[in-house]
């Protein structure tokens, strides 16, 4: 039993073990305190990932999970996901049923993130995989008098029913047809197998991956959950398990299926301008910010399997992919967020009803405007730096219809970006200052604008973090 | 001492300052105070810089994203500099032009400063990929510029300006990163992507001219790419007009010549020809149409199209290397000296045209006549930037234009004919204009109007001085920018290839 290597997964595990009990004791006036712990418990999860930073890539568990600095990343990814919401959740739910639960919720669900990054064996990514889901739609239909909020948790629940058991059907045949559910057997195995079986099972593996990253045609529970979801959640579902979903899909594609078994990697690049094509488009129509953000969230999710899909093709993707990620994390939750303390101040999230609130709700609205701006691709925020590898993998792979493509989807989405922009700043309204976020609320903003722009000031940090966790178990392609 | 890091960076520390300290009366102190040291630091620059050197002087290195290949590379030469100086320059008249600014000042003084970094930290770079992180960086704030403070179509002009110069960057983008990708190893380093020329002359090097054209001549702009600009430059307000016209247009210009014409020559030779027809007919395009137009801020748009086809033509002249290298020689130094005139003249020109909307409330040149009588300072001032915009001798633009009629014949006959049929029409266009505005009668309503302040004239006074210095002495300038041209790193166009 190699439970050194768990560290992190055995603090997360205990502290949600201990909240869980804790939430529904804890007086009302006191719910607050199940979001501390989980704070102490995530800075001390944190902890043990970074001393996992030098250590060798390494199989536990009879090789079924990995130890390498992939999986490092993500645990520390999905660690400060799920801080950073903590400080969204903490002010959001105060007063309401729940309150308490939340946050333990959110630590099962980082677990599952965490537990799915590492996976090498199918019916361990299965597991995690559903842990994700079972936490993501606890937490959004939580507010269960929220008619929307019960919908999309519903939606949550169908669709991830429904891809999952897609999805195990095809695990079931790779099962059937080699022998094993370890990747890195399947690797030596699959050759030997008709490629239209295998192309059959990898597609159906996708379904359930592709509900996760909200890959097109699998996207379509994100933008009614997104907008039905508490805000911060729908912050929290549009990185955590999306990332989550991007490192099982590349450990998987890396590991099982090297050599671009069955062409995988063209058609992740035809799904990827597929994804980014549909969410752009989509977006340009929408008059919710949580909806546009949503439909952004995808498109964001096309940009990243080109990371995938050029994963062995360029030096640049990789890094590229982990890098954008990264900065995905700060720009994408602190749009979220900053549209929380939006909607928390004016009571909707509707666009015509953003006019002027640059000047009334300044904080707020700046970081919202900056992580927009990243989101779109400036420079010099970090949005920019991550397409540009991108750009350059894709590129460097020769595939410059798509870089035409991602540059005209690009292009577009700042339209739509500019129309949530446009009504805070070029139109006014009756003066009337909307006071000042809460304390928490206000210290993350900034922390996600902060990290928003550092990331493209001085990448040169996050690109050599980035760099090193390239390294996935068993792996002979990198 | 750093001095280009300090130039840059300066408006940007300025534009920070702004929001730590209280009350309009400091903020417009400071944004001035700041807009000034950037100026009076670009003198200095210009003190010590060494004008027989055609080497790149000032330079700065350091390391920014080692793992891409991207650097902090600074430098100027002579082509840089007289663009930095002019930036520098028309930033300060413009905040000082917006003293009274009454609508949220410390954003637009803020948005300004931002937007000198950018603008100073384009021509001096030489990194690629921090080329485009300042280019997009005057991107952002003009935007706001526009939409905010404009005029009654500003939110669809700033959005048009946006999207449009957005596709253009991209382009870019995609052709720098084409560049990028040929080095062995990585490098955005531009010298070094010069000097190793890793495209030589195939297919790839055609698809990063077409990358780099998009993106420049939308900026610079050329007909078909130019219709984002009659509006932005119409809706702007005028120090926005001030900096569009007189600066980021330069950018196009500046980028032919920088980035196009050294990294990938062969390719600009093989489509020099078609180019240089574009150029001659957004030239003759632009003057024709401003000549039709109602609105006295859109006809002075329209002819900054003009102005700059002429630029596009000295660079299209100086790409095809087939030609006699003094020919060359002439039209890339035209096509530079043009950028620095038409940055005095057209910036001035945007300045007189707010400072008559300012008192009159109108653009519309049907309602405006006879204005001699009652503003003659004015309409003198008025007339002899519209003389200069012509191309009259003595004044900058007869300079830079000569230069390229000169280069362009001894190149394509047929595209000098045609450069001289545009300052034709724009001949016709301006005296025709002065006729209508300025002589004629004087309608009641106009009967009295506020004579210029000595804040308008301040402003007004470095362009005329400049303008006219820059048309009675260009030999300094067109040495420095020959010399530059000739022993620098665009040794392509001294007929080095």
């Amino acid at each position: 039993m190699e439970l050194w290597a768990m560290g992190p997964e055995l603090i997360l595990a205990g502290l949600t073990l201990v909240l869980l009990p804790l939430g529904p004791f804890l007086p009302p006036m006191r719910k607050e305190i199940t979001t501390w712990m989980a704070l102490v418990g995530l800075t001390a999860a944190a902890w043990s990932s970074a001393r996992m930073l030098s250590w060798p890539a390494l199989p536990v568990f009879s090789g079924t999970y990995a130890v390498d600095p992939f999986a490092v990343y993500f645990k520390l990814f999905a660690i400060a996901a799920t801080g950073f919401v903590l400080f969204a959740t903490h002010g959001y739910f105060r007063g309401r049923p729940h309150a308490g639960e939340v946050p333990t919720l959110l630590v099962l669900t980082c677990l599952g993130i965490i537990g799915l990054s590492a996976s090498q064996d199918l019916a361990l990514i299965a597991l995690f995989i559903q842990l994700i889901t079972v936490g993501s739609y606890i937490l959004a239909g939580i507010v269960k008098d929220d008619r929307r909020a019960t919908e999309a948790a519903l939606k949550l629940f169908l669709f991830a029913a429904a891809a999952g058991a897609v999805m195990l059907y095809g695990m079931s045949l790779l099962y059937g047809l080699t022998g094993t559910l370890r990747l890195p057997e399947l690797a030596t195995r699959l050759p030997a197998i008709p490629l239209q079986v295998t192309l059959a099972a990898l597609g159906m593996l996708l379904v359930g991956y592709g509900f996760k990253i909200t890959l097109v045609p699998f996207h379509t529970w994100a933008p009614d959950t997104y907008q039905g979801a508490p805000t911060p959640i729908a912050g929290f579902l549009s990185v955590g398990p999306k990332a989550a979903g991007l490192a099982v899909l590349l450990r998987t594609l890396l590991v099982a299926f090297p050599d671009n078994l069955g062409n995988w990697a063209q058609g992740m690049a035809v799904l990827a301008a597929l994804t980014m094509t549909v969410g752009n488009l989509f977006a340009l129509r929408q008059t919710s910010a949580k909806r546009l953000l949503a439909y952004s969230s995808i498109a964001q999710a096309g940009y990243l399997l080109v990371g995938v899909a050029t994963a062995t093709r360029d030096p640049l993707a990789m890094p590229g992919l982990l890098f954008y990620l990264a900065v995905y994390l700060f720009m994408n939750l602190g749009a979220f967020l900053s549209v929380d303390s939006i909607e928390r101040r004016t009571g909707t999230d509707n666009l015509g009803n953003f006019t002027g609130l640059g000047w009334r709700l300044p904080l707020s609205t700046l970081v919202l405007t900056i992580c927009l701006l990243s989101l779109a691709g400036f420079p010099p925020l970090g949005g920019f730096v991550g397409k540009t590898m991108l750009f350059g993998a894709v590129l460097g792979a020769g595939w410059t219809w798509l870089a035409v493509i991602m540059g005209a989807n690009i292009a577009l989405s700042l339209y739509y970006y500019v129309r949530v922009i446009e009504p805070l700043y070029l139109h006014s309204s009756p003066e009337q200052d909307l006071g000042r976020e809460t304390p928490a609320l206000r210290l993350i903003l900034v922390v996600l604008a902060l990290g928003t722009l550092l990331t493209g000031l001085l990448p040169q940090f996050w690109i050599s973090l980035a760099n090193w966790a390239t390294v996935l178990l068993a792996t002979s392609t990198l | 001492m750093p001095l280009l890091t300090l130039m840059i960076f300066l408006p940007l520390t300025g534009a920070i300052a702004l929001y730590l300290v209280p009350g309009p009366r400091a903020w417009r102190w400071l944004a001035v105070v700041t807009g000034g040291l950037v100026l009076a630091l670009g003198l200095v620059l210009a003190m010590q810089f060494d004008w027989r050197s055609g080497a790149l002087q000032f330079e700065e290195q350091a390391e920014w994203i080692p793992s891409l290949g991207a650097s902090y590379h600074l430098a100027v030469d002579g082509l840089s500099l007289p663009l930095v100086l002019l930036s520098a320059l028309l930033t300060f008249l413009v905040l000082l032009f917006s003293w009274n600014q009454g609508q949220r000042p410390r954003a637009f003084f803020a948005l300004f400063l931002v937007m000198e970094t950018g603008l100073l930290g384009v021509f001096s770079t030489l990194d690629l990929l921090l080329f485009y992180v300042f280019f997009e960086l005057s991107l952002v704030p003009m935007y706001f510029i526009i939409g905010i403070w404009g005029y009654e179509r500003r939110i669809e002009a700033a959005l048009k300006f946006f999207l449009y110069t957005r596709v253009g960057s991209l382009a870019m983008l995609l052709a720098m990163l084409t560049l990028y990708l040929g080095m062995n190893p990585r490098t955005f380093d531009l010298p070094a992507i010069v000097a190793a020329r890793p495209l030589g002359t195939g297919l790839r090097s055609s698809w990063v001219l077409l990358g780099f054209f998009v993106g420049f001549a939308i900026k610079l702009p050329v007909i078909p790419f130019h219709s984002w600009l009659p509006d932005a430059h119409t809706e702007a307000p005028t120090a926005g007009s001030v900096i569009l016209a007189g600066v980021l247009l330069k950018l196009g210009g500046y980028g032919f010549l920088r980035l196009a014409l050294p990294t990938v020559p062969e390719a600009f030779n093989a489509w020099a020809t078609p180019i240089a027809a574009l150029a001659v007919i957004s030239a003759i395009y632009g003057a024709a149409v401003a000549m039709a137009q109602t609105d006295l801020k859109r006809l002075v748009a329209f002819s900054s199209v003009n102005h700059m086809g002429y630029v596009m033509l000295g660079v299209a002249v100086a790409a095809a290397s087939w030609a006699n290298p003094s020919d060359r020689m002439a039209a890339a130094s035209g096509a530079t000296y043009q950028l620095v005139a038409h940055g005095l003249v057209t910036g001035g020109l945007f300045f007189l045209v707010g400072m008559l909307a300012d008192r009159t409330g109108t653009r519309e040149i049907a309602r405006l006549s006879g204005l001699w009588a009652v503003l003659p300072l004015y309409s003198s001032i008025l007339a002899f930037t519209l003389f200069a915009s012509l191309g009259l001798p003595a004044l900058a633009h007869f300079a830079a234009e000569v230069q390229i009629v000169l280069g362009t014949l001894g190149v394509y006959r047929w595209a000098a004919v045609g450069m001289l049929l545009g300052v034709l029409v724009t001949t016709a266009m301006f005296l025709w204009l002065i006729q209508r505005v300025l002589l004629g009668k004087l309608p009641a309503e106009w009967a009295k109007l506020p004579n210029l302040t000595p804040r308008e004239l301040a402003v007004m006074l470095p362009l005329i001085l400049l303008i006219i210095l820059l048309g009675i002495l260009p030999g300094p300038l067109v040495g420095l920018i020959e010399t530059t041209l000739r022993s620098g790193p665009l040794t392509a166009l001294g007929g080095g290839k």
